[in-house]
């Protein structure tokens, strides 16, 4: 039987993302949400996570702190960015980290590409799919260094 | 300008609210893609055989349900457009029937079913069997109460009760419809621009990110304009919040 992972999908309308469970528990991946930034850090603090799977527009509670000005700038229209770059401190590789959102903009993809993430717009519920499909057959052992 | 009943209706067109907004027009395509992103992928799962059989009959129930949503997003839209451009054809001289209000409040709930279940929030009309009515316009009235379900359920605490009841306001003789729900406080600043065109205060974005600032602006001119009532909103500290709908005249 094959090895079971657990993702992380940071996103405050789980209600419309039960499809993107049971794909993934198709996959034998657990799921486990998270509906706020503050939520999220959290629980990658106290989980590994096979990789994440973030909503751009989420909640925050409580800024987080150890961000720079420019940061916090756009992280604030967009902040599932600091749970992106979050994870990227933590260790997450690149595509670990697929953010998503419904807009596409110049200001968005610089920021997620500062951070070397997947960015995926919503509504093509497909290429996240494929992109999942693709995560979990990547092998890190197997790359170069 | 005066409507058929001697009122003044406003001709929003000649307000500032419809100079075209696409920072609302932004917030609305966010809304939307939402559920309809939901439906797409739930069928795409169904055709890939990726829904295990047990739940299928759910996702489909689901999947109706957000498309409802979307579909009542798009009514939002097309309400205020349609009250923008041409008020005097929303009033209730215009379009004036008997609105029996349980079966429209019901008819409200059934459409939030799915994310109610969801959130294990519980929607109940108290005293369902008590046929208050109102002369109005039912479907603008039943857009209403979608609207304000709809926020009830997104806002209110998860496993709480969401309680809408009807009485009559016997000092006016009017009838006033409470929807009532738990959970943040909203802060009087936020209760005073609460029913504006676009506002959305920082309690609501802390428990969902977006939105589009239309529904609780709709209610305002569905209720205000076209049934000459009046929407408020009271929040204690401890997080109750209640919508209060009055009707000046009712009969049973």
């Amino acid at each position: 039987m094959s090895e079971r992972y657990s993702v992380l999908l940071a996103d405050d309308e789980p209600f419309y993302l039960e499809w993107l469970s049971d794909y993934l528990e198709s996959k034998n991946v657990e799921v486990e949400y998270a509906t706020t930034v503050d939520d999220a850090i959290k629980k990658m603090s106290e989980t590994q996570y096979r990789f994440l799977i973030v909503d751009l527009n989420i909640p925050v509670i409580s800024e987080p702190s150890k961000f720079s000005k420019d940061q916090i700038a756009t992280y604030k229209s967009y902040p599932g960015l600091y749970i992106a770059n979050t994870a990227r401190n933590l260790g997450y590789r690149t595509r670990q980290v697929i953010v998503y959102s419904v807009f596409a903009s110049r200001e968005i993809e610089e920021a997620v590409g500062r951070l070397y993430c997947t960015y995926l717009t919503k509504g093509h519920p497909q290429d996240l799919k494929r992109e999942v499909d693709e995560v979990l057959n990547y092998d890190p052992t197997k790359d170069k260094p | 300008m005066p409507d058929s009943t001697g009122n003044e209706v406003e001709a929003l067109s000649d307000s500032k609210d419809t100079k075209f907004d696409f920072g609302l027009l932004a917030n609305f395509v966010h809304q939307v893609i939402n559920p309809l992103n939901g439906v797409s992928g739930t069928l795409g799962n169904l055709i890939d055989g990726a829904t295990p059989p047990a739940k299928q009959t759910q996702r489909l129930r689901a999947a109706r349900a957000q498309l409802e949503h979307a579909i009542s997003l798009v009514r939002n839209l097309a309400y205020f457009s349609q009250i923008s451009i041409d008020p005097k054809n929303t009033n209730p001289g215009a379009i004036r029937k008997t609105c029996v209000m349980p079966q429209t409040i019901i008819e409200a709930i059934q459409f939030f079913q799915e994310l109610a279940y969801s959130r294990n929030v519980a929607v109940e009309l108290v005293n369902r069997w008590d046929q208050f009515k109102v002369e109005g316009n039912p479907d603008l009235l039943r857009q209403v109460f979608m609207n304000l379900v709809d926020n009830a359920v997104k806002y209110s605490d998860k496993g709480s009760k969401v309680e809408i009841e009807m009485r009559e306001q016997k000092k006016s003789g009017g009838l006033i419809v409470a929807v009532r729900s738990k959970g943040s406080h909203i802060p009087i600043a936020e209760r005073k621009r609460i029913f504006e065109l676009g506002y959305r205060g920082e309690s609501a974005k802390k428990v969902v990110a977006s939105g589009t600032g239309l529904g609780l602006h709709i209610c305002q001119i569905i209720i205000a304009g076209v049934h000459n009532g009046s929407i408020t909103v009271e929040s204690s500290t401890s997080g109750e919040t209640e919508f209060l709908l009055r009707f000046p005249e009712f009969h049973m």
